[in-house]
């Protein structure tokens, strides 16, 4: 119950309270995508000559291809030249310590209760802070290169370890697979790199935060994460951004790779500006998310709770090849207002006696839409293969939509594939027996949703399960009754 | 290919051989048929509408896992003079069942053939329907998004009305024998049925289809079904065709309130089979069953696309489909239910259960939800698997040879569809028929 008031108390305050806007001078590339921005980023981050010509084939492929149309989201179209598509904190150099860094951007991290400071280092989590295009700060560097942890912003990693990056980078998500995975790899500034080494386990949950701060920008990172043989890493992707009228883009692309009997744990707590009641403004958040799991035995957990953007399009996906790999998914997406959210996973067994598990929490409030679209897919040699997924959603109201569109596909007889799904509202009984006992309906409808969505929060890190069941409860605000 | 001007004054591009096929013969084919202005010129659209679509590719949502490049290898004729005599009806008739038997030679309906005993069923042709002004008042004709039932309107001979008085019971099931004539030449078939059901009233039928001649055929049929308030409806359809005919099947229903449908679609054999069965919710408290079976062996491809509409509320929808696939075969399930907005208080159950026997064997399933009404209950389930390794042991260790226990385990997966059927001859013939098909000697 003591929690329960602490979120009614959340609940009183603003709806998205990380709205605000950071007064940090910026320097924009001028708005518009063509070779020149390319080679303008490229050339500002001093990048390689093999980043940039996969940049620059990158976008000749874009360029070639068509913006996809088959979610279940609806959108104005994007003009693709009305966005920068660089931004930074001006007078930009790598800090060397926190002193140095602006304090503004200190604020604005403070605001949004991320541990960048120093005395926070009893919360033991690494931070790399992406701000609109840049990471300005990562924190616990040494401590992980004593195990010989890479965790570093990927414009760094392109320096300090270019064959790495050249070996892996679209190595999973190449930049042929779709039209906002080719223009990331084409205008990508930055995002973090981690490499875990063989046997090593890392000790500490590594984080980034994104932000986008600039308007009219358009934010794409590009997160790459190498688990070598036998190592274990859990990391942790949070996200905001200020509350504006224009809807921004966020087109990122995650790569992981698991080796043998590595495992790879990826939470997400995504918290994009929604867009108002109207359903004005809003982040667009159309990211390709893939993990391959390399070797025999080794483990892919994607773990996301989604709360905000305007529009999610977004399958974090596990490719099974090694013999023995396991992919996991677990998701609650909550849409409230005019959100969209078309969400799912896709399990691509190839390996033998690989397994998958999916489950899925929608919950659809106020006029949204929410949509689990997943593959399951067999392959001819995965035998042995086996898969459970569960989809349920809630309705709260009866103006939003639940849908559910999954595809299985099938063609190795040894293999066992389950799929259910529900569709539902909260029952009047279960509401009447809370009442029943002084809990108000409001109270009894986000107890029901924390019960409902427990399965996918206990498999986020403790810090990031409390965190993530206020937002749940924020976001729910004003869709009872 | 070849830009072709028909007489609606529009140039198209042919992308296909199959569909040149048909432009070619359109023009002649209008003049020659003699029809009503209005049903000429509802053709003339529909063909229009095919030539705009062209055929489906695995790009279309709808057609994602067929690729029907292989009909671009056909020269297919339109439907000639019947080859049909007495004696092969007979063979095709269900002996020791009293039924009303409907034949329908290449889609159109032969009286002569056929036997009515039951006086509340009612049979017009399209002739008829439309100087009784029952065209005119019941049926409109629409265009639609399916290219082979667009295909249908266009190149359909005639309709054939079969309607169920108001408060009648048709107290004997209804056999509809769809003949498919490949004696002269490759041949495309286009039958089109409309059964009302009007208020109050039951009825049972059973559709057959049967193949004769060796010439390649295909079917593009469109079966509409108005069942109205407070009337039941039963349809049975058993599919077990050689591997020279090509079947497409488009099954539309529109049900009023309190109604009750069932549908069973009891597919045996077939090289290329797809069924596409839709019902509409026109009226509150209505329900509807679907129950489907599909055996796919060999190279065969059997393809189920399921719609469900609930556009009122308090109506009630359950469905099961039970798959066998096995050698080469793929089977594909696609079942839809949509809740409109407003849909209050629906119900709708979805089930989707498939044995794989073979490593080259394949299913693709795609049951989806589609939800804008919050007070329901709906979900659905799918699974893929092989035989139960224990219960093959639990048999076989009671001296059952694996052939016998693997059939016996079979049988009784699909035993749960063929007991639907409420017609108990129907019933046992079925049991029959898979339980030969089990043993590999279904003719």
């Amino acid at each position: 119950m003591e929690e329960n008031n602490n979120i009614l108390g959340n609940l009183a305050e603003n709806e998205y309270k990380y709205g605000f806007v950071s007064s940090i001078e910026q320097e924009l590339a001028p708005k518009g995508l063509n070779e020149d921005i390319i080679r303008f980023i490229s050339a500002k981050k001093n990048e390689p000559g093999f980043l940039l010509e996969w940049r620059l084939r990158a976008f000749h492929h874009w360029q070639k291809m068509k913006e996809p149309n088959w979610a279940k989201v609806k959108y104005p179209p994007i003009d693709y030249q009305d966005i920068h598509y660089y931004a930074a904190p001006k007078n930009f150099n790598k800090y060397k310590s926190l002193d140095e860094v602006d304090p503004e951007i200190l604020k604005t991290y403070e605001k949004l209760g991320i541990p960048l400071e120093e005395q926070k280092r009893l919360a033991g989590v690494a931070v790399d802070a992406v701000l609109d295009s840049v990471s300005v700060a990562t924190t616990f560097k040494e401590k992980l290169e004593e195990l010989g942890i890479i965790f570093c912003p990927i414009s760094e990693a392109v320096h300090t370890h270019p064959e790495l990056v050249e070996k892996y980078l679209g190595s999973v998500v190449p930049y042929t697979d779709n039209y906002f995975a080719a223009l990331n790899s084409a205008v990508f500034s930055d995002g973090s790199f981690v490499y875990v080494p063989k046997g090593v386990r890392c000790p500490m949950e590594l984080s980034t935060y994104f932000r986008i701060n600039a308007s009219s920008t358009g934010q794409f990172e590009r997160t790459l994460i190498i688990a070598d043989e036998g190592s274990y890493v859990s990391y942790l992707e949070g996200c905001t951004a200020p509350m504006r009228d224009e809807n921004q883009l966020h087109a990122a692309v995650v790569e992981l790779i698991a080796h043998k009997n590595a495992e790879i744990k990826y939470s997400t707590v995504q918290n994009w500006y929604p867009g108002d009641k109207e359903g004005k403004g809003g982040i667009y958040n159309f990211v390709t998310k893939r993990g391959l799991c390399e070797g025999e035995n080794s483990k892919i957990s994607w773990t996301q709770v989604e709360t905000g953007s305007a529009i999610t399009w977004k399958y974090p996906s596990c490719v099974l090849k090694g013999d023995n790999s396991v992919g996991e998914f677990y998701s609650v997406a909550l849409t409230n207002n005019f959100q969209q959210a078309d969400t799912g996973t896709k399990m691509i067994h190839l390996g033998k006696n690989t397994k998958s598990r999916i489950v899925s929490k929608g919950i659809s409030a106020g006029r949204s839409d929410n949509s689990y679209r997943g593959l399951v897919k067999i392959s001819k040699k995965a035998d042995g293969a086996r898969n459970f997924s569960q989809c349920d959603s809630l309705l709260l109201g009866d103006k939003c939509g639940a849908h559910t569109f999954p595809y299985i596909e099938v063609a190795n007889q040894t293999a066992i594939v389950e799929h259910e799904a529900t569709t539902s509202k909260i029952s009047e009984d279960i509401i009447f027996y809370l009442n029943q006992r002084g809990i108000s309906t409001e109270d009894a409808v986000a107890l029901i949703v924390h019960g409902y969505a427990k399965e996918v929060l206990n498999n986020l890190p403790m810090e990031f399960a409390v965190e993530a069941k206020k937002l749940l409860s924020v976001s729910l605000e004003g869709s009872v009754g | 290919m070849t830009g072709l001007k028909i007489n609606t004054g529009v140039t198209m591009e042919i992308k296909s051989k199959f569909i040149e096929n048909f432009a070619n013969k359109f023009d002649t084919y209008l003049k020659v048929s003699n029809l009503p202005e209005e049903i000429t010129q509802f053709k003339a659209k529909a063909f229009e509408r095919v030539l705009l679509d062209q055929i489906p590719t695995p790009k279309m949502e709808e057609w994602k896992y067929t690729n029907l490049a292989f009909l671009n290898k056909f020269n297919f004729d339109l439907a000639a003079l019947p080859t049909l005599d007495c004696k092969t009806v007979d063979k095709f008739i269900f002996q020791g069942l009293k039924a009303n038997v409907l034949v329908f030679n290449n889609g159109k309906f032969c009286k002569e053939f056929s036997i009515i005993i039951d006086e509340a069923l009612e049979i017009e042709t399209l002739s008829q329907a439309l100087s009784n002004g029952f065209v005119g008042n019941n049926l409109k004709f629409e265009l639609v998004s399916d290219v082979f039932t667009n295909l249908n309107a266009a190149f359909f001979e005639d309709i054939t009305f079969i309607r169920i008085k108001k408060n009648a019971i048709i107290k004997h099931p209804v056999h509809l024998l769809q003949i498919f004539d490949g004696n002269l030449s490759q041949t495309s078939i286009f039958p089109r049925t409309y059964i009302s059901v009007e208020e109050n009233a039951q009825a049972k039928f059973i559709e057959t289809y049967q193949k004769i001649g060796e010439f390649d055929t295909l079917s593009a049929s469109l079966t509409e079904i108005k069942i109205a308030a407070f009337a039941r409806f039963d349809f049975v359809r058993t599919q077990i065709l050689p591997d020279n005919h090509i079947f497409f099947g488009q099954t539309n229903v529109e049900q009023n309130r309190n109604s009750v449908f069932n549908d069973i679609t009891f597919t045996l054999d077939g090289k290329f089979i797809r069924n596409n069965l839709n019902t509409k919710f026109v009226g509150e408290y209505a329900e509807t069953h679907y129950y489907g079976f599909y055996f796919a062996d060999k190279i065969n491809y059997i393809d189920n696309h399921t719609f469900m509409d609930h556009a009122f509320p308090n109506c009630f929808s359950n469905e099961i489909y039970k798959g066998i696939v096995g050698d080469s075969a793929t089977a594909v399930f696609n079942g839809k239910i949509l809740v409109r907005p407003d849909a209050q208080k629906t119900n709708a159950y979805q089930s989707n259960k498939n044995i794989l026997l073979s490593d080259n064997a394949t299913i693709n399933a795609k049951p989806e939800l589609e939800i804008y009404a919050d007070d329901v209950k709906c979900s659905h389930g799918a699974t893929s698997g092989t035989l139960d390794e224990e219960q093959l042991f639990y048999l076989r260790s009671r001296g059952i040879n694996y052939e016998n226990a693997r059939n016996l385990l079979l049988a009784a997966f699909g035993e749960e569809i063929i007991e639907k059927i409420e017609i108990p001859q129907i019933q046992n013939m079925l049991s029959e028929l898979f339980e030969s098909k089990l043993v590999g000697k279904l003719q």
